[in-house]
């Protein structure tokens, strides 16, 4: 399950003073950014279209009381993840910004780290530590209450997506000017007061941005609520899926989630439009509250808890597992069909997502209008929407119209391009936008056509841009779960499905080692999309 | 390409024709009905402010924006009218950007190889005297040397005409002074027809051949600098291309009568008119019983600017050092030189 990091994706910044109009660009870039965002479009349509077709067998679902029954449920879970989520992320930024905490700089890193964590990888540490046969039971000898469950998954959910409210809050509460809070402690208000009353409307729409995001990741999330049993949209659509030879159920339960995501991402693109007016430039580091030494203790308790149960308990327990498996002997089980399969997978779908990035960012940047802004909006809600469900879309589309494709690793590498799509031609635009429009213009005043600007000019000053793009769909796809597991072809394996299913089947020792390897390499893009940038502000 | 001068397109007439040219961004009209003759090795600046309409017309002339009706020549050729549209990199013109955009992945040779040979490619940098700097990446180089180096490469596949916009925006004053000389100088010995867009009416009288002042999309007057300064066809065209007063007069033949007194004229207009004076036109000479007083004195070193009031009505003068002139003294004015327009909103 990736993390859709909206506000990262959000449109790059547009240049200035280029009236270029949409006629400008030629009819075959138009073809092909259609053509690239089709294969998205298609299988939502076929979906709907599907639903539509057995109309009484999906209203019969629709109007069970099991499906409201999952319908409340699964809401109510978004409900608390995201209640939790925005407090504990709130809370964090707050401490870390505004105390006197030490060690603050390497407080701030350490919060965001569990976004390297993929929520089954998360949630797997946890039932590996704290369930039956886990190292609790087996090394105390003492069973703890089952974690699994409703609420185990909700922390283990919460833990995972603390971070987006921390980082976006924590952005925008250095930007938030201390002169404001001063003036109110100058007008008699204590600390906690000034920041409920002066800070914390300031902060709403960062805090509405974010929690939404968080609600959205809560409800696409696949694999950490099926390891840990809580039948909620993804889980049972996969379970119908699985289970049952009339897939009508599954369809519409994957629309009616999909309804959802795009509602809670409608609600997302307009808080974060709101969220423009206070971002001014910090104008100097705000006074930090001094802590009494019982009030320190506790910030370094809440502090070292976070981080404790988000990422360092979790990297232990695996390495634990690790070294059990490679004690007792063999039994780390390292498929190295696995590593093929997640490298091959990967690697086609960073190299087709970078193809297919060119003509999206460059109608996107350099030919802005009502199309060309649609083409972009789908490829952003493709990558934003639960990826069960958009799967779920191409097993009908594929098994009605596509036979011979129809669970091929074509096919697999191409839903993959699709999904993560938005991140191969977001790092391009962003590589566009910096690239002057004068140099193409002046490439063409000195004879080149379009095709040649491009390979000649454009194509070597984005060519970084663009490979970072692919990078991290390379990187992304590695750790991709539901849309593997629903259109793999018979006998490909991943590591992300190998953690997956040992987990399943309370394997841990073997799911120890593809669950590092693969917890290193979802390190390295969070690093550089997430971590890093935020750092610089 | 052939011959020892940058362009050698000696069968080719060259020059720039553009006729009742509109084009307009949504509501907003940039140009309205665009005339533009150029040719031989004319140097043309579009003098205008900003939002004039003048990047639009050297835009549309080079191709990158497509008129809504009117049409383009350039040479013996339509590049753009009706059922015409030549894309830029058919057009033989070469454009200066006010950036330069210089590929930045490029070396000056092939910044200026980029659409030239390299026999072109060497006269090119001779003419802008940077052959040494061949080999340089485009950000180890001065402001003035970018600039040159872009002007090589318009120059170096041999356009039939020159775009430059606002050339000398991006640079400080000494050194802005030193290029108009040189880019005017490397024009002339290109031989190119030249058109070059720009706000500073200095840049405008300091390179140009024949200057067209812009206002809303229109050309207004196409004159040279001498004329410009000296006949405008408006008032607004008088004080945008350098200071000016303007009274209200009556016309009579070979005489009009202003507040300032009564002075010849040689215009045909009779009755209420407006009269336009520049300050370095007006010239006063202390008298104790003269008719204005000095109420302002600004120092500059080579000369000075003097308000004066002669019954309430304030006016300018720009002269030398006159001796013993202050604030408080009494002139009488003479006046040299003054233009006539029809009275109407400025």
């Amino acid at each position: 399950m990736t993390a859709p990091t909206a506000d990262r994706l959000g449109p790059p910044a547009r240049g200035t003073g280029s009236r270029r109009d949409d006629k400008a660009a030629p009819t075959w870039l138009w073809i092909a950014g259609v053509v690239v965002v089709m294969p998205a479009l298609v299988p939502v349509v076929a979906l709907v279209a599907r639903v539509g077709g057995a109309s009484n067998a999906a209203w019969d679902t629709l109007a069970s009381a099991r499906t409201a029954q999952l319908l409340a449920r699964s809401i109510f879970f978004a409900l608390v993840v995201t209640t939790a989520a925005t407090t504990l992320g709130v809370a964090a930024a707050w401490v870390t910004t505004r105390t006197d905490v030490r060690y603050s700089r390497l407080w701030s890193t350490l919060l965001a780290l569990p976004l390297v964590i993929p929520s089954y990888v998360l949630a797997l540490a946890f039932i590996s530590f704290a369930g039956p046969r886990g190292l609790f039971a087996d090394t105390i000898g003492i069973r703890l209450p089952s974690i699994s469950g409703f609420w185990g998954a909700a922390a283990v959910l919460t833990l995972a997506t603390y971070p987006y409210v921390y980082l976006v809050v924590r952005a925008t509460i250095v930007r938030i000017d201390p002169s404001l809070e001063e003036a109110a402690r100058g007008l008699g208000s204590t600390a906690a007061e000034a920041f409920r009353r002066i800070t914390l409307p300031q902060l709403r729409p960062s805090i509405a941005a974010s929690s939404l995001l968080v609600a959205l990741y809560t409800l696409s999330d696949f694999g950490a609520v099926s390891l840990m049993r809580v039948d909620v949209f993804t889980r049972v659509i996969y379970a119908q899926y699985q289970g049952r030879l009339d897939r009508t159920p599954a369809a519409v339960l994957s629309l009616v989630l999909m309804l959802i995501a795009v509602t809670i991402l409608w609600g997302e693109s307009r808080s974060r439009g709101r969220s423009v007016y206070f971002a001014a430039q910090a104008p100097r580091p705000p006074a930090r509250l001094e802590l009494t030494p019982r009030q320190r203790t506790a910030a370094y308790g809440f502090l070292s808890t976070t981080v404790g149960l988000g990422v360092v308990l979790p990297v232990l327990v695996l390495v634990a597992w690790l070294a059990r498996g490679l004690l007792t002997g063999g039994v780390i089980d390292m498929r190295w069909g696995a590593v093929v399969g997640s490298l091959s997978g990967s690697v086609a779908a960073g190299v087709l997502a970078m193809i297919a990035a060119v003509p999206v960012a460059v109608l996107a940047v350099r030919h802005e209008g009502r199309v060309s802004r649609a083409l972009r909006a789908t490829v952003y809600a493709i990558f934003s929407l639960p990826h069960i469900a958009v799967a779920l879309a191409v097993v009908f589309f594929a098994s009605r119209w596509l036979g011979g494709l129809y669970q091929s690793f074509v096919l697999l590498a191409f839903v993959y391009a699709t999904l993560f799509l938005a991140q191969a031609s977001g790092a391009t635009e962003a590589a566009l936008t910096q690239i002057n429009p004068n140099l193409e213009e002046a490439a063409r005043g000195l004879g080149d056509n379009r095709l040649q600007v491009f390979r000649r000019v454009t194509l070597p000053l984005i060519l970084r841009g663009l490979m970072a793009g692919g990078a991290l769909v390379f990187l992304t796809t590695m750790k991709e779960l539901p849309a593997t597991l629903l259109l793999r072809p018979t006998g490909f394996d991943t590591l992300a499905v190998r953690v997956w299913s040992t987990a399943n089947e309370l394997f841990y020792a073997r799911a120890a080692a593809p669950a590092l390897l693969l917890l290193i390499v979802s390190a390295v893009p969070m690093y550089y999309l997430i971590i890093r940038p935020r750092q610089r502000t | 390409m052939t011959g020892s001068t940058l362009p050698a397109e000696g069968a080719r007439a060259r020059g720039i024709h553009c006729h009742q040219v509109n084009k307009s961004f949504g509501s907003a009209m940039a140009l309205r009905d665009f005339e533009l003759e150029a040719s031989g090795a004319m140097v043309i600046s579009l003098l205008g402010p900003s939002g004039c309409g003048k990047t639009t017309a050297l835009r549309v002339i080079a191709g990158f924006e497509r008129p809504d009706s009117g049409s383009v020549a350039i040479g013996t050729d339509l590049v753009a009218g009706p059922n015409t549209f030549v894309p830029p990199e058919k057009r033989r013109v070469g454009m200066v950007f006010q950036d330069y955009a210089l590929f930045p992945h490029m070396t000056v040779a092939e910044n200026v190889g980029y659409g030239a040979d390299d026999a072109s490619v060497g006269r090119a940098l001779s003419l802008v005297g940077l052959e040494r700097y061949s080999g340089r990446m485009p950000h180890e180089l001065s402001g003035g040397e970018q600039q040159r180096v872009a002007l090589a490469r318009a120059l170096a596949p041999g356009p039939t005409a020159v775009l430059l916009d606002e050339p000398f925006s991006n640079l400080d004053a000494s050194l802005r002074d030193r290029m108009r000389r040189e880019v005017r100088a490397i024009l002339k010995s290109a031989g190119t027809t030249t058109i070059f867009v720009t706000h500073d009416q200095e840049d405008a009288f300091a390179m140009a051949d024949v200057v067209a002042v812009m206002r809303g999309g229109e050309v207004l007057q196409v004159a040279s600098a001498v004329e410009l300064y000296r006949n405008p066809v408006s008032p607004w065209v008088a004080s945008f291309v350098g200071e000016s007063d303007v009274f209200l007069g009556t016309a009579v033949m070979g005489s009009v009568e202003t507040a300032l007194g009564t002075f010849p004229h040689a215009s045909p207009l009779r009755g209420e008119v407006l009269v336009m004076v520049r300050p370095e036109w007006v010239h006063p000479s202390p008298a104790l019983d003269g008719a204005a007083i000095v109420v302002e004195q600004e120092f500059f070193g080579h000369d000075q600017l003097l308000v004066l009031d002669l019954d309430g009505t304030r006016f300018r003068s720009r002269v030398g050092h006159v001796p013993g002139l202050g604030v408080g003294d009494r002139v009488d004015v003479g006046i040299d030189e003054l233009v006539l327009f029809p009275e109407g909103p400025l």
